[in-house]
């Protein structure tokens, strides 16, 4: 059995409390289980507890021997004990350590207050949120760097083209699909794109056949559920029709100088 | 019996499939096409295309978006985590002299042990690759962070099966359970659900979230997973098990169930066992596995490791409830509660 004696400060129980719960738990669990297969259920699970609060120890007992901070941190930090536990949802690490739930009220009020601020400022619209969430663990929004990709644009066109793709901030690239391309004046003229995500990555390629009727067309980037996420748009310049008509208007005079 | 309905079962299915696929969608890009591809290149691509359920890789995405991460954060680290365990496999697989993998010759087999040693090596190899590339989407500072995560669960995993090695080496036969349980804890925890875990939990949080946290979810949900894997190469559906059934007793495996039986069973029939498990495996032959089978059932090991089974998917429900509590209701997090139950119960 592990030590009943320690506390663990983040659920106010004992360690030995924290096992007879999940043995209860574990207990619940099994159904029409014998007096025989309770009592395995029970000792496994009090042998497992015995285990791994074991080897957190030593871990524990080598990190302080060693006095050796690597990036910051212990070897293994003593969460049970620590600054980090359940009551602040273990971001103990965080840049308020164990101050995070006393940090807590003030930061919501300062969030609310760059928030209101930026609405006056503008382009800063979500800037202030996405900054804030760099101290706000566990806040809703991904409190890591943000998710970059490079994009690569492959045209075959005999025509100037210029192509746009605008993405959500957060899209998840490699889950992203185009839908084809119309023109919003001709809802029949499309244009297909490709589009090959990878993380970091994303390619675009737009071919553009001879004939194609010249203006914009755009089209949706959805999500794999479906989402919109972004929007690829392809200016066709006005010449490709241009050209046609005077492609046509050159073989009715060569025709003409023929007769 | 855990609790389970055919939902969580259906989220677990259909979150191991998704996952799985983005991976291996990232992860063949990272399998080279060059010269040497007969004795090598080709060889690197077998175990990967055999399949296989993609549990890591879905645990360390699954875990980063539970947190609020993108998928496109978490894949490079699912990737080389799934590059890594294939390497393993292939090592494991020559030290365990296993015949069979995912229905198939295993890769010393068919190719002869140095091959694969070297493909295993090179497997190894390619699953950096990724980590480095995490620079582009996660910053150097955390892809470092996870550098150091992946050179500890290699370590870990390392110690875990030279205990195994040693005990079988060595006709250890006093090993008691807490042994075992730390064993697995090393060797088969580490990779399977620790390690992704806290690289998951370290990249949804930007590396603020306390990855130690993870050990004792880990622990619980891997050596839970471990005794199922262990149950099912004695009572599974060979056809979809993909290894030989009876194959751990013929390698001499100590399982819970043996150490059980060595715990239960007359001094004569332990003396037996114990010089069956002295020989090399070549000498043990299937009327051997076939008695120390029937022995476990005389015994109800299989039973007891069941139930084993069944106590530590309670007591990862109950870790899980502490870690998880603070984050918002999300797919992931359901699909993640619904593990411990799916652990033990799939075949």
């Amino acid at each position: 059995m592990p030590s009943t004696s320690s506390r663990a400060p983040d659920s106010g129980l004992t360690v030995g409390a924290i096992v007879d719960e999940s043995v209860k738990t574990a207990m619940r669990a099994v159904e029409a289980a014998d007096a025989t297969m309770r009592g395995a259920v029970e000792r496994g699970v009090d042998t497992a507890y015995m285990v791994i609060e074991e080897y957190m120890l030593r871990g524990r007992q080598a990190a302080g021997r060693n006095h050796e901070r690597r990036n910051g941190r212990h070897e293994m930090n003593d969460e049970r004990n620590g600054g980090s536990n359940s009551s602040n949802g273990g971001f103990g690490a965080g840049p308020w350590g164990a101050m995070n739930p006393m940090m807590a009220p003030w930061m919501q009020m300062m969030r609310m207050w760059t928030e209101g601020m930026s609405s006056f400022m503008p382009g800063a619209n979500g800037l202030a949120t996405e900054w804030m969430s760099q101290f706000m663990p566990g806040a809703t929004m991904w409190a890591g760097p943000s998710a970059r990709a490079s994009i690569a644009v492959q045209v075959t066109s005999p025509y100037p083209i210029e192509v746009k793709a605008d993405f959500d901030a957060g899209a998840e690239y490699s889950m992203l699909t185009a839908e084809p391309l119309r023109m919003r004046s001709d809802e029949d003229a499309t244009l297909a794109v490709t589009l090959k995500c990878a993380p970091g990555l994303v390619r675009i390629g737009v071919t553009v056949p001879s004939g194609q009727a010249g203006g914009r067309y755009s089209g949706a980037v959805n999500d794999a559920s479906g989402v919109k996420r972004g929007e690829i748009t392809v200016d066709v310049e006005s010449t490709a029709t241009k050209v046609r008509a005077a492609a046509k208007k050159s073989g009715r005079k060569r025709s003409s100088a023929k007769r | 019996m855990i609790a389970s309905t055919a939902a969580p079962e259906k989220l677990v299915s259909s979150v191991l499939r998704e996952y799985g696929d983005a991976t291996r969608a990232v992860m063949f890009d990272y399998l080279p096409t060059a010269e040497p591809r007969r004795y090598l290149y080709d060889l690197v691509a077998d175990y990967p295309k055999r399949g296989g359920r993609g549990f890591r890789p879905s645990l360390c995405i699954a875990t980063a978006r539970a947190f609020g991460a993108p998928l496109d954060a978490a894949i490079q680290t699912a990737v080389s985590i799934e590059l890594m365990h294939n390497a393993m496999l292939i090592h494991d697989d020559i030290e365990d002299e296993s015949d069979e993998r995912r229905g198939s010759p295993t890769m010393h087999v068919s190719q002869g042990v140095p091959i694969a040693i070297n493909v295993g090596d090179m497997l190894s190899m390619l699953s950096m690759k990724p980590l480095l590339d995490n620079r582009r989407t996660l910053g150097t500072s955390l892809s470092l962070r996870i550098l150091e995560e992946t050179e500890r669960m290699a370590r870990e995993s390392a110690e875990g099966q030279a205990l195994e090695l040693g005990w079988r080496r060595d006709n250890v036969n006093d090993v008691v359970e807490s042994d075992y349980l730390e064993m697995v804890l090393k060797k088969t925890c580490w990779l399977a659900t620790i390690h992704p875990c806290r690289v998951g939990a370290l990249i949804g949080s930007g590396g603020m979230f306390d990855a130690d946290r993870f050990i004792r979810f880990g622990f619980f949900l891997g050596a839970a997973f471990q005794i199922q894997d262990d149950l099912l190469n004695l009572v599974g559906d060979g056809k979809s098990y993909g290894k030989e059934l009876g194959g751990d007793i013929l390698e001499g495996k100590r399982t819970l169930m043996l150490i059980r039986l060595f715990e239960q069973t007359t001094p004569f029939e332990r003396a037996r066992l114990s010089a069956m498990l002295g020989q090399p495996r070549a000498d043990r032959s299937p009327d051997d596995v076939a008695w120390v089978r029937e022995r476990m059932d005389a015994y109800d090991c299989i039973d007891y490791a069941r139930q084993v089974a069944h106590g530590l998917a309670g007591a990862a429900h109950h870790e899980f409830t502490l870690l998880y509590q603070h984050l918002p209701d999300s797919r992931d997090k359901r699909f993640i509660e619904a593990l411990p139950a799916w652990v033990i119960e799939r075949n």
